[in-house]
């Protein structure tokens, strides 16, 4: 008996990820492309704007790995060497949010600065940024 | 490179040593004696070569489905630890069905140990080349188990002490509300990549307990803490937590509904 109910759970389980998965549907979202050369980020601020959600694109050029953290935006992301990872940030309201690199936290550190109107991207490097 | 190799070997172990606390604690009891060395021994020995294995396919399965892969394969994983919990829970006081409770537990040791455990083999295999980091590493790792052997110790004793001196069933809800914890990952998981809708936090506790601080990262591995927690979060954990409870208490709260007493 309890193993049929097992069984259905798990099924259940199954069909419910899959179709939450199917359900998904992607909207076009703004773009912001960041790298990380030398355990270091570039560029080290980017301006995304506020109460809208962006896709962030990080490429590793390193030939370690990294992992992008953040305890303010709530991500935590693994990029293998030479190859990119892309997370979803936001919407969030105005303020500077701080990220780091988990596995080099005191030379890769960067800040997202969410700003009500929308700016485009850089306006600084990542290497003035450096500790 | 030291104290990162320790925090980093104490957020991905800690959950580790924590699910084998909580389990030895559930299996240890008189009446269900079933749990042997021999066992405990082959689980821990299958989990560390499965995430060997694991951690070497890692960089594939993150490409996968349009970079989403890894998000969506340790949600799979953790939501099967959290269902498997729930089973546990709900036959926790059933005398029966031994095997299944042994079986569920085995899924839950097996994934957390598997998923934390490849995590932390990729950071240590890519640091591991550069000769001058070996020493720091091996330190960091061995300081690393020293602290989760101590904390996981701690747990035992504590939750062994509630269970017969406050309430025979603390563990098992500690262990539900440690699983809860690990479903708010799939969450977050799947918010990063825009499976699961994400809405603004609905309040922020970094000025009460900070996330980063020691006391944060403890409370996020016990009961997955979140300082910015999003609605869904937030309703999710609540959930996932009252609907466990309240199927393993059905016939308490059928009889309070009738104006019984059980």
């Amino acid at each position: 008996m309890i193993n049929i109910f097992l069984v259905r759970s798990i099924k259940v389980t199954c069909v419910s990820f899959l179709l939450l998965l199917s359900f998904c549907i992607q909207a076009k979202r703004s773009e912001y492309h960041i790298e990380i050369k030398n355990h270091l980020f570039y560029p080290a601020r980017v301006v995304i704007p506020a109460n809208e959600k962006v896709k962030l694109v990080i490429h590793n050029n390193d030939d370690n790995v990294e992992e992008f953290d953040s305890f303010e935006l709530n991500r935590e992301k693994v990029i293998f060497p030479n190859r990119s990872a892309t997370i979803f940030i936001g919407p969030l309201p105005a303020g500077e949010y701080n990220f780091f690199g988990e596995y080099n936290p005191h030379s890769a550190r960067g800040t997202i600065i969410v700003k009500d109107k929308p700016q485009n991207q850089i306006i600084n490097t990542g290497e003035k940024n450096v500790n | 490179m030291l104290i990162n190799t320790v925090l980093l070997f104490l957020q991905n172990a800690l959950p580790v040593f924590i699910i084998t606390t909580l389990l030895l604690l559930r299996f240890s009891s008189k009446t269900i004696n079933s749990i042997s060395i021999k066992w405990i021994f082959l689980s821990f020995t299958l989990a560390i070569i499965s995430a060997f294995i694991l951690s070497n396919y890692l960089e594939y399965i993150s490409q996968t489905a349009d970079g989403r892969g890894f998000e969506m394969f340790f949600s799979f994983g953790f939501l099967l630890v959290y269902f498997s919990s729930i089973g546990l829970f709900i036959l926790n006081k059933s005398r029966d069905n031994t095997f299944i409770k042994i079986q569920l537990a085995f899924i839950m040791f097996f994934i957390i140990s598997c998923l934390n455990g490849a995590h932390f083999i990729v950071y240590l295999t890519s640091y591991w080349a550069k000769a001058q980091q070996v020493e720091s590493l091996l330190i960091g790792v061995i300081l690393g188990g020293g602290i989760c052997l101590s904390i996981a110790i701690l747990f035992y004793f504590l939750l062994k002490y509630t269970d017969q001196n406050i309430h025979t069933s603390t563990s098992n809800y500690f262990l539900l509300l440690f699983t809860v914890g690990q479903l708010m990952h799939v969450i977050v998981l799947l918010q990063q990549v825009d499976i699961v809708p994400s809405s603004q936090p609905i309040w922020d506790s970094s000025r009460l307990i900070a996330e980063n601080s020691e006391l944060g990262q403890l409370l996020t591995v016990l009961f997955g803490y979140e300082t910015t927690p999003s609605a869904l979060q937030f309703i999710i954990y609540v959930m996932a937590f009252t609907f466990p409870v309240m199927i393993s208490n059905a016939k308490k709260l059928l009889l309070f509904f009738r104006g019984e007493q059980s």
